[in-house]
């Protein structure tokens, strides 16, 4: 092979300052000439750094010795040459190697969201304060008020009492803070229960419940929520998630809906642990009250049935039926002359706790 | 090889970029986020090397892992203060704007600290002609005097604003190094405060126009409730050239205020990009390195161009997408008419217009933004900036000094809005 030359210019790593050198590249040596400078270089020892082409910056791997020359031939001429010429430093994988680890991290991460949070969730809440919780419980009722609309709360006297009296045969040994309210809604059957013992009914719950039993069996239901704290839980599990997710995700195009996404399909499979847990507590009480405990598996379908189809479908349809089967499995039946859970002038009276409201 | 001394380049080709972002998108999507810290490093190294100063590339140094580590320790970090403030929000129950307002601060002081300290890894990691840039000074010293720069701006209803910025830039540019040599930096607001009044005017006319109809309507208010609150007889005694004359004042201000902020609003948008350009040009003409003076000739059109080019370009893709999908669809129909007749052609062109719409916003969004919005933006301050005396740069010497850590990178990830895949030093 013939030998190839072109101008440089050279610097030694230590200034900035260009030296005008000529390239003669012969049998895989580079030498490099100018005043008093001679190099000598192997050409497998080389190493390109970035640059467009033309223009080529090289310079063996282990100086800070460095020529750049901008010449078609030559920088050719060394591609063919020196096979690791763009080879990077030591222990700088390729991408596959690096996709592949940074794969095996976010799964790690996502593992960590998925498993790791809600043990944690589940060791903290425990240790969190009364008096935290019931702060936090009152501003969770702020909001969940705003979000229904900010229904009335009921206070019938009569119905308030009959309340007070079901939930004294309910509740076992829970923590005094306990609170039961009932707000009006027309559309939605349903109990919710918040931090710091807070239980919410919704009117249309005792609308559609026929029985003090059915209303104990979902009461007693929410009760199982508080004495397992599932609402601190939940809370510090669906922030720990939803932080971790949305610095694991960063800034990409729509994050926001992929961390949404992401702690819903996470925390869905601890809610139906938790229903399932607080769906045995509601059975252990009401039968301990002496009430008919599969009374809240009838209601249970009964509002389900009511509900979108297209969501009872996706979701609470099949797992409504397994619940059912599990809370009629668990409950004994009711001794035949038992006294009912409420009389029948409480329950009426109950019923019509939100009566004296004004229309809303 | 011709010698371009004096002159910052920068590679308009942009041969291989687009292959680096496709590849960055995908393998980020894939890797639940984590590959953007490599994504992010072969952006930089691009860009870098693709810059000419004086003949020579840039080199950028930093490694993808680097990020990484600095975003782990970072989440780490960040855990217990924003559990901190989330607690404290609960701890102050009747004071919200108290505990927001101290998150708000601390968040701004964390992400003032992770730019500078960012940048700081930034500045390690950028080579030219073998020489390491750096970067001292504290991060805190940044936040602080940070805080005190948008302090004051706030109590000057935003007069103070070139000030401010002119103070972070002398203070960026006068810890940063090359090799032995401290750069240099006298900016001034008052050099650009000409440029920033322009846009302050636009805000505050409004603003005061808003003060004069609020003090017009309660001078004239009670005076136009008189009729309904008084009894009739009396009502009819008012000299009714009062209400007349303060419905038309109120009227003709409403009415002027409306204009002005519908003008004004997109008018701020429009102009911000001409007051950078000012700022840039101000602030990159006032970098010193030893001997050697930055000239800049920066134009508010410069900066203007790349996004002008970018609207454009993504109007086109949008057009030629959409006729794609169009042709697409009708050619679904036409071969597999038969089977989708019976459930009507409405899902096919559904499918079509959802995918070509995602495609558009992917491309857009991802491929054009890099290429054609920030490479434009790059080059615009590159080419039109000039090294005054380019032989006496040969006078910078290497200094022995490692590079950082990179803290920085990964709370600058975890805070700033942004991202780490904007490129800049």
């Amino acid at each position: 092979m013939a030998a190839l030359t072109g101008a440089g210019r050279y610097f030694d790593g230590r200034t900035a300052r260009p030296v005008p050198v000529s390239l003669r590249l012969e049998a895989g040596r580079l030498a490099v000439s100018g005043p008093d400078l001679r190099r000598d270089w192997n050409g497998l020892d080389l190493r390109a750094e970035d640059a467009r082409p033309p223009l080529m910056r090289v310079g063996p791997a282990d100086t800070p010795e460095r020529v750049e020359f901008s010449d078609k031939a030559l920088a050719a001429a060394l591609e063919a040459l020196c096979p690791d010429l763009h080879v990077g430093p030591a222990g700088q994988g390729g991408t596959l190697t690096v996709a592949l680890w940074s794969m095996a991290a976010g799964i790690t991460l996502l593992g960590l969201a998925a498993f790791g949070v809600p043990a944690l969730a589940d060791a903290i809440a425990p240790l969190v304060p009364a008096a935290v919780e019931e702060r936090i419980g009152a501003l969770v009722e702020d909001q969940i008020g705003s979000l229904l609309g900010n229904p009335p709360a009921c206070a019938a006297p009569e119905g308030r009492a009959a309340l007070g009296r079901l939930v004294t045969r309910l509740r076992g040994d829970l923590p005094p803070g306990l609170r039961v309210s009932v707000r009006r809604s027309r559309t939605d059957a349903n109990a919710l229960t918040l931090p710091g013992g807070r239980v919410m009914v919704l009117s249309k719950l005792l609308d559609e419940a026929r029985s003090p039993d059915e209303f104990a069996g979902v009461l007693a239901h929410e009760f199982g929520h508080v004495a397992a704290r599932d609402p601190t839980r939940s809370l510090i599990r669906s922030s720990g998630i939803a932080y971790l997710l949305g610095y694991l995700v960063g800034d990409v195009a729509g994050s926001a809906v992929i961390v949404a996404l992401g702690e819903n399909v996470l925390s869905a499979g601890y809610s139906r642990e938790a229903e399932r847990a607080a769906d045995a507590y509601a059975v252990a009480a009401v039968t301990r009250a002496g009430g008919d405990a599969a009374a809240l598996a009838t209601i249970l379908e009964r509002i389900a049935a009511d509900r979108d189809e297209s969501l009872a479908f996706l979701r609470s349809h099949p797992f409504t039926r397994e619940r059912a089967a599990a809370i009629r499995s668990r409950a004994a039946p009711p001794a035949a002359d038992r006294p009912p859970l409420l009389d029948a002038p409480s329950w009426a009276a109950l019923r019509a706790i939100c009566a004296t409201n004004p229309p809303g | 090889m011709p010698e371009r001394g004096g002159e910052i380049a920068f590679d308009r080709s942009l041969a291989g970029l687009t292959g680096i972002v496709v590849k960055g998108f995908l393998l980020t999507l894939v890797t639940f986020g984590i590959y953007r810290f490599w994504y992010a490093t072969n952006l930089r190294r691009f860009f870098w090397s693709r810059t000419l100063v004086d003949g020579s590339p840039a080199a950028y140094t930093g490694h993808g892992r680097d990020l990484f580590l600095g975003f782990l320790v970072a989440i780490v970090l960040l855990a217990p203060i924003s559990t901190g403030l989330s607690a404290l929000s609960l701890l102050l129950p009747d004071s919200p704007l108290v505990a927001s307002g101290l998150g708000f601060g601390v968040l701004f002081l964390l992400g003032q600290f992770a730019l500078y300290r960012g940048r700081r890894y930034r500045a390690t990691r950028t080579l030219w002609r073998g020489i390491r840039l750096g970067q001292d000074g504290s991060g805190l010293a940044y936040a602080a005097l940070a805080t005190a720069g948008w302090l004051l701006v706030l109590a000057t209803l935003g007069l103070a604003f070139p000030f401010m910025r002119a103070a972070l830039e002398r203070y960026r540019i006068r810890h940063t190094l090359v090799g032995t040599s401290r750069m240099e930096s006298d900016a001034r607001g008052l050099a650009v405060l000409r440029s920033w009044l322009l846009l302050w005017a636009l805000v505050a006319v409004p603003v005061v126009l808003l003060l004069a109809l609020g003090l017009a309507e309660d001078g004239c208010g009670p005076m136009l409730d008189a009729p309904l609150t008084l009894p009739k007889e009396r009502a009819e005694a008012l000299p009714d050239w009062v209400p007349t004359s303060c419905d038309s004042v109120v009227q003709v201000l409403a009415a002027v205020f409306v204009v002005l902020l519908v003008v004004a609003a997109p008018m701020v948008l429009v102009l911000y990009p001409y007051y950078r350009a000012r700022e840039t040009r101000a602030f990159l003409s006032a970098i010193r390195l030893d001997e050697v003076r930055l000239v800049s000739h920066l134009t508010a059109w410069d900066l203007y161009r790349p996004y002008l080019a970018y609207i454009v370009q993504c109007l086109k893709l949008g057009v030629v997408i959409t006729l794609g999908a169009a042709v697409l669809a009708v050619l679904a129909t036409l071969f597999f008419g038969q089977a989708v007749s019976q459930n009507g052609e409405g899902p096919i062109f559904g499918m079509a217009i959802v995918v070509a719409i995602y495609a558009w916003y992917l491309a857009a969004s991802v491929v054009l933004y890099v290429r054609v919005l920030k490479a434009g933006l790059w080059r615009a301050v590159a080419e039109t900036t000039w090294i005054s005396d380019a032989a006496a740069l040969g006078a910078i010497v290497a200094a022995a000094r490692g590079a950082s850590s990179s803290l920085g990178e990964g709370m600058a990830d975890a805070l700033d809005g942004h991202g780490i895949i904007d490129i800049g030093l």
